[in-house]
């Protein structure tokens, strides 16, 4: 166990410091610690939202933040928020609309609300949809909560972002160097970026078999210098360890096809956290980012003991939950291929067969590239997630359609189609079925080879 | 007839001014007057996060308590062994409790911990209590149990066991039979469904000087009190109950509360101190009652003409380990079994089906869902056979008034489906779709559009408010220092999120001409209200809220007539409740009028199906519904809305497997609730059709909205997919496995 860690931090424009875990929930530092009590858990896996805060100003579910990623933020919680006119004026037109009936999950819409109203003073419904999607609602069937962000829009206007905090605390368990963070990793303490999975998945084995849980030795990476950089070079999108996600979307650079797929991950307030390094350390085989890696020829770059390393992502995971991450390495950047060549020709598919429609983990999926040049498909190239082991891509099927015709595609098909039978062994889990993933995959891929000979625009 | 808008008045009087001179005038009320939209009295609280929850509350000296559930299906228990315990930190079972180690939900046969036997995965077998919460959870996980396993009943299919078998009779089935032209078997499959309220389930226990004190989450605090009055040995005036502010229930905390205040009631009383449990998610979706998945066969036999004459049901839910309220479940399924239709000779058989799964429970419609949807279906699926537009059966056999039910009772008031029709059809354009979309299944874009027609009886059943449940309101006018009046509502129904506490004040303001903010709605404790029954069966505002009208008349009368309150002299009026004359119910056969009054209603729902993945999507969702006068259009509204999405998740996402009685689905992030961008804009309309005994015309109105949804979603699914669907929910793998 730690000696226990001091978090310092803005809560609702007080300073606030707290003797903790360092892997201890937010949530459980606003409720507990600070009797906050506005801020709600109702499920603890960042799926209800209940629980959202505003960390920077960011909207943030605060069951998957732990106190070592807060050290130095500025967090507004629901309590802190209802002391503002903006609040006022929001939970009015809830009130109005007959928004609010049970009322455990309102504190989490009305700061997701109010997070997306300052991003967009003016959002459509699909807008007002996205926004909220993160949060769960089972008394209203939304319609009257869409309404009632509607009606905040007649009235509200955001001055001032707030502040963002600015305490600078050193703390061991908050390195700036990649020094210091490989020192933490010889000491047995595990890193942590976004802790959108980390956390969550800690809290549930802490709940159910703590054993299982392992220490809470963890340490930030959110401050090391130079982590939370995006940037693009020589045809390449490099992406720092801890650059959430919905940065690398907003990223100008970003390729459409990785910000599709990254767009498809979860929800607002954990897109807002997570990072592109947590999901792929994570090595989900139904991760959403990664097909869209694989294809862009995605290179994990890491720091350790015995130096620096660059390694493809195809390499780099070995299997669900595994990689060559060594014990005393971190994964600093990620980079990828930025797809060249015009809009007119440069063609790629990104379809997620998930759970539902916002906030799902995918039963599949998948994503495809082609160039189309003079009628001859050039450059295909195809993943599929959630399908095998680890995600699927097969030069060999790919070199197949390549330099094929548009018009005579489809005679390569079969044995295509073959080669990826081979290769697709899904299992049956709570979310789905082998025989539906299979079906479903092979279905996509005929469909997407077809669409490559159709000699269209973006299908997308 | 009602507008949508809120007054600057209304918002004003509701907030500001509680005190005002009595009464107002008169002539300023008109009967649906109460129609117009308020601004509920909880908004603002629930808003800001002031508002406490159960698991915001904690108190001196207070202990957790986490449980230990089984992780075996069917077992002999041959011992638990338990490590020596920290100090301070004590183990609690089943020869805790001084009475009985039965929870009381309607049957008492749910034991609060396992004895001899595991009857189902997840079955509590102890719980720790302690100071620290964390330490509670990891000595659970420390804690084995030995277990010889027994076989296990895992399907409904293979279930031989039954708690209740029960057969009606209307008309001359048997002879229609033989008349048969046509017979037609269909088989139809409702699944398990969580009520995923948002705040999980969560008590709080006190004994101090040998009286109980139990706070939490809950819809029914006399069934929470009897209960605990049962399983403790305590007699009534040593028990108190709590209600404290409820994030939804749905169903779900009608049955599982009493189960879950006796084992911290039992913790309270062993230890001395106040005792808290709250469940975390993945526990409460594995240790509370769901809803009774069911399979019900229709046979239909059809004359030369094409008639239907008669129907052969059989209906058997799945009731899980124990009793507890299956029976009641299973009497509203089969008493609604043809649905909103009109068969003239009808026999059914009901039957709750003894598994090893938790004990299903009481989630809105309670029988309702599951029977519609099988009476709805069978009609489409009929329809198809006979070669008829599905609304075209359907409409010839909607049930009129003067029509006699399943149980021979008599349909006695007006049933508006001509008017409801022309409204959905109007909205929706229901006809126009279903022929563009008709003969065109899997054709791009792949859609379809469904309609369904749905009952609801509102109330207990049969003669049960009057005979068991009896229940009794109180009204009571007192004097503030501004020579105002307050009047206060003392009843045992909770506002759990459907807004009771609005809509029964406005009925006693509309009632006394008072203004809203002069009347107050108290949490219910049951050491301040009487019984005036659980918080169930769309009852609070037909039932409760009649007898308040009733009451605020009488007080009205009184104060007018000399008895003004005092300081410090309160003016007390009590109602209870009497079945009214012209209904008649026979319980041991079943006859008569099973309920007082029905609410109607009509869906279309328009989906859209992706032909290579077959994932759906409800892109129009349509409804008009009778609930008598609307007390509060936003109130009713939300109901309404609420209540669809519920049951297009039904049809749809929600998916609750048991692999060997395991729930595979145990997070939110699995067992996949409607999110934002799940389903459209859920419109509704009203049509006004005041109901003669109910308050202001207002009749049941909750439970409604879970019924018919899901039918129009499948009968959609059915048509853009050319495949008569008839098991929900409708999945992707499903249609997969049914289409390729």
């Amino acid at each position: 166990m730690n000696s226990p860690f001091t978090v310092n931090f803005e809560l609702d424009g007080r300073s606030v410091s707290f003797e903790t875990r360092p892997d201890r929930r937010l949530l459980d530092l606003i409720r507990e610690d600070a009797r906050i009590t506005g801020v709600r858990e109702g499920r603890g896996e960042g799926e209800c939202g209940a629980c959202c805060v505003l960390i920077n100003g960011k909207l943030i579910n605060s069951c998957c933040v732990p106190a070592v990623n807060v050290h130095g933020c500025s967090v507004t919680t629901i309590e802190g928020f209802a002391e503002t006119e903006e609040f006022t004026l929001i939970s009015d037109a809830y009130a109005e609309a007959g928004a609010v009936q049970c009322g455990f999950c309102t504190p989490g819409f009305i700061m997701a609300t109010a997070a997306l109203l300052k991003e967009n003073p003016t959002p459509t419904d699909e807008e007002i949809r996205t926004g909220l999607s993160g949060v769960l609602c089972r008394c209203t069937g939304y319609t009257m909560i869409i309404e009632a962000v509607m009606l905040a829009t007649k009235k509200l206007r955001f001055g001032q972002q707030p502040s963002v905090g600015t305490v600078i605390n050193r703390d061991t368990l908050i390195p700036q160097t990649i020094e210091g963070a490989i020192k933490l990793l010889r000491d047995g303490y595990r890193p942590v970026a976004g802790g959108t999975d980390l956390i969550v998945r800690r809290h549930a084995l802490l709940k159910s078999n703590p054993k299982l849980a392992g220490p809470d030795k963890l340490f930030s990476c959110r401050q090391i210098t130079g982590t939370d950089k995006i940037y693009s070079g020589n045809g390449r999108l490099i992406v720092g360890c801890t650059v959430s996600l919905t940065d690398i979307i907003v990223f100008p650079g970003c390729p459409p096809l990785l910000r599709e797929a990254l767009s498809s991950i979860a929800t607002p307030g954990i897109r807002n956290a997570a990072t592109l390094a947590g999901n792929i350390c994570n090595a989900s085989p139904a991760a959403d980012s990664l097909p869209a890696l694989y294809l862009l020829n995605a290179k994990i770059r890491t720091s350790g003991g015995s130096g620096a390393r660059e390694i493809p992502i195809e390499d780099f995971i070995t299997g669900p939950g595994r990689t060559l991450l060594k014990p005393d390495e971190l994964v600093t950047s990620i980079s990828c291929e930025i797809p060249t060549g015009s809009a007119d020709n440069h063609c790629w598919i990104f379809k997620k067969v998930g759970t539902r429609a916002a906030n799902a983990l995918s039963k599949l999926n998948i994503a495809a590239m082609w160039q189309n040049e003079a009628n001859t498909v050039s450059n295909f190239r195809l993943a599929i997630g959630a399908c095998a082991p680890t995600v699927i891509r097969s030069i060999e099927a790919e070199q197949l359609i390549i330099g094929s015709k548009t018009t005579d595609i489809e005679k390569y098909l079969p044995e295509c189609l073959a080669v990826y039978s081979k290769l697709i062994r899904p299992i049956n889990d709570q979310r789905s079925t082998a025989a539906y993933r299979k079906n479903t995959a092979l279905k996509l891929i005929d469909y997407i080879i077809k669409t490559a000979g159709n000699n269209k625009d973006n299908p997308s | 007839m009602v507008h949508n808008e809120i007054s600057e008045d209304s918002r004003r009087l509701d907030r500001n001014n509680i005190f005002f001179k009595v009464p107002l005038n008169p002539e300023e009320t008109d009967v649906h007057k109460i129609s117009k939209a308020v601004v509920r009295d909880d908004a603002a609280d629930k808003s800001s996060g002031k508002a406490k929850y159960v698991s915001d509350l904690s108190f001196p000296g207070m202990l957790h308590m986490a449980i230990k559930p089984a992780d075996i299906q069917h077992a002999h228990i041959l011992n638990i062994d338990i490590p020596k315990l920290p100090e301070n930190y004590t183990v609690i079972n089943g020869e805790d409790f001084k009475g009985q180690n039965r929870a009381t939900i309607i049957a008492e046969d749910w034991p609060f911990f396992a004895e001899d036997k595991v009857l189902y995965y997840g079955q509590p077998l102890l719980a720790v209590a302690g100071p620290e919460l964390e330490i509670c959870e990891k000595l659970c996980s420390e804690i084995t149990a030995k277990y010889e396993t027994l076989p296990a009943v895992s399907v409904i299919d293979e279930a031989q066991e039954f708690f209740n078998d029960f057969h009606i009779v209307k008309g001359y089935p048997e002879k229609a039979f033989k008349k048969a032209a046509l017979i037609f078997d269909n088989s139809y499959r409702t699944g398990m469904q969580e009520q995923a309220y948002m705040e999980p389930q969560g008590m709080i226990a006190d004994f101090p000087d040998g009286s109980l004190m139990v706070r939490g989450s809950l819809q029914c605090p006399y069934y929470v009190k009897n209960s605990l009055m049962n399983a403790l040995a305590l007699d009534a005036d040593h028990v108190r109950v709590i209600q404290t502010v409820t994030g939804g229930a749905f169903g779900g905390k009608e049955d599982f509360p009493s189960i879950l205040a006796g084992q911290a009631a039992a913790a309270a009383v062993k230890t001395g101190h106040p005792v808290k449990i709250v469940l975390d998610r993945r526990l409460d979706m594995q240790l509370t009652p769901k809803r009774h998945p069911s399979v019900i066969d229709i046979r239909t036999a059809i004359d030369e003409e094409g008639h239907i004459i008669a129907m052969d049901i059989d209906c058997r839910i799945d009731a899980g380990a124990y009793q507890t309220l299956s029976e009641v479940v299973l009497e509203r399924a089969i008493f609604i079994c043809t649905g909103a239709y009109n068969i003239m000779n009808v026999h059914v058989r009901g039957r709750t089906m003894k598994t090893n799964h938790i004990p299903s429970g009481a989630f809105r419609g309670f029988g309702g869902p599951q029977a519609h949807f099988a009476a709805d279906m069978n009609m489409h699926f009929l329809a198809n056979k006979l070669g008829i537009p599905p609304l075209e059966l359907k409409k010839k056999y909607l049930y009129q008034q003067g029509d006699h039910s399943i149980t021979s009772g008599t349909f006695r008031d007006e049933i508006k489906f001509d008017e409801m029709i022309e409204k959905i059809e109007e909205a929706s354009e229901y006809s126009r779709k279903w022929e563009e979309y008709n003969s065109k299944a899997m054709s791009k874009p792949c859609r379809g559009i469904g309609i369904s027609f749905a009952a609801h009886g509102g109330a207990f059943t049969g003669s049960g408010e009057q005979d068991i449940i009896k229940s009794l309101v109180r009204l009571s006018a007192e004097r503030s220092e501004s020579e105002h009046y307050i009047v206060r509502i003392l009843v045992s129904n909770v506002e759990m999120g459907q807004g009771a506490s609005t809509t029964l004040r406005k009925i006693v303001a509309e009632t006394m001409y008072l203004p809203l903010g002069q009347i107050v709605f108290n949490r219910s404790d049951t050491d301040e209200v009487p019984d005036s029954g659980p918080t169930v069966a769309s009852r609070t505002i037909m039932i409760v809220g009649k007898l308040l009208h009733d009451a605020a008349k009488e007080l009205l009368e009184r104060i007018n007539s000399g008895h003004v309150p005092q300081n410090g002299k309160p003016v007390d009026v009590e109602k209870r409740y009497v079945h009214p004359q012209e209904f008649e119910w026979d319980e041991s056969t079943f006859t008569g009028d099973a309920y007082p009054a029905y609410s109607w209603s009509t869906n279309v729902i328009e989906v859209e199906v992706d032909p290579l993945t077959y994932e759906t999507k409800v892109i129009g969702s349509w409804a008009v519904y009778d609930v008598g006068t609307l007390i509060d259009l936003n109130i009713v509204k939300g109901q309404m809305q609420g209540g669809t999405a519920q049951s297009l998740g039904s049809a749809s996402l929600e998916k609750m497997e048991m692999i060997n009685g395991r729930p595979a689905q145990l997070s939110f992030t699995d067992y996949t609730i409607p999110t934002t961008l799940d389903f459209p804009d859920l419109q509704c309309q009203f049509i006004d059709n005041p109901y003669r005994y109910g308050p202001f015309g207002a009749k049941s109105a909750g439970e409604l909205p879970n019924i018919g949804p899901a039918a129009a979603f499948t009968a959609a699914i059915s048509q853009a997919t050319g495949t008569i669907i008839t098991e929900i929910p409708v999945t992707p793998e499903k249609l997969d496995a049914e289409l390729r």
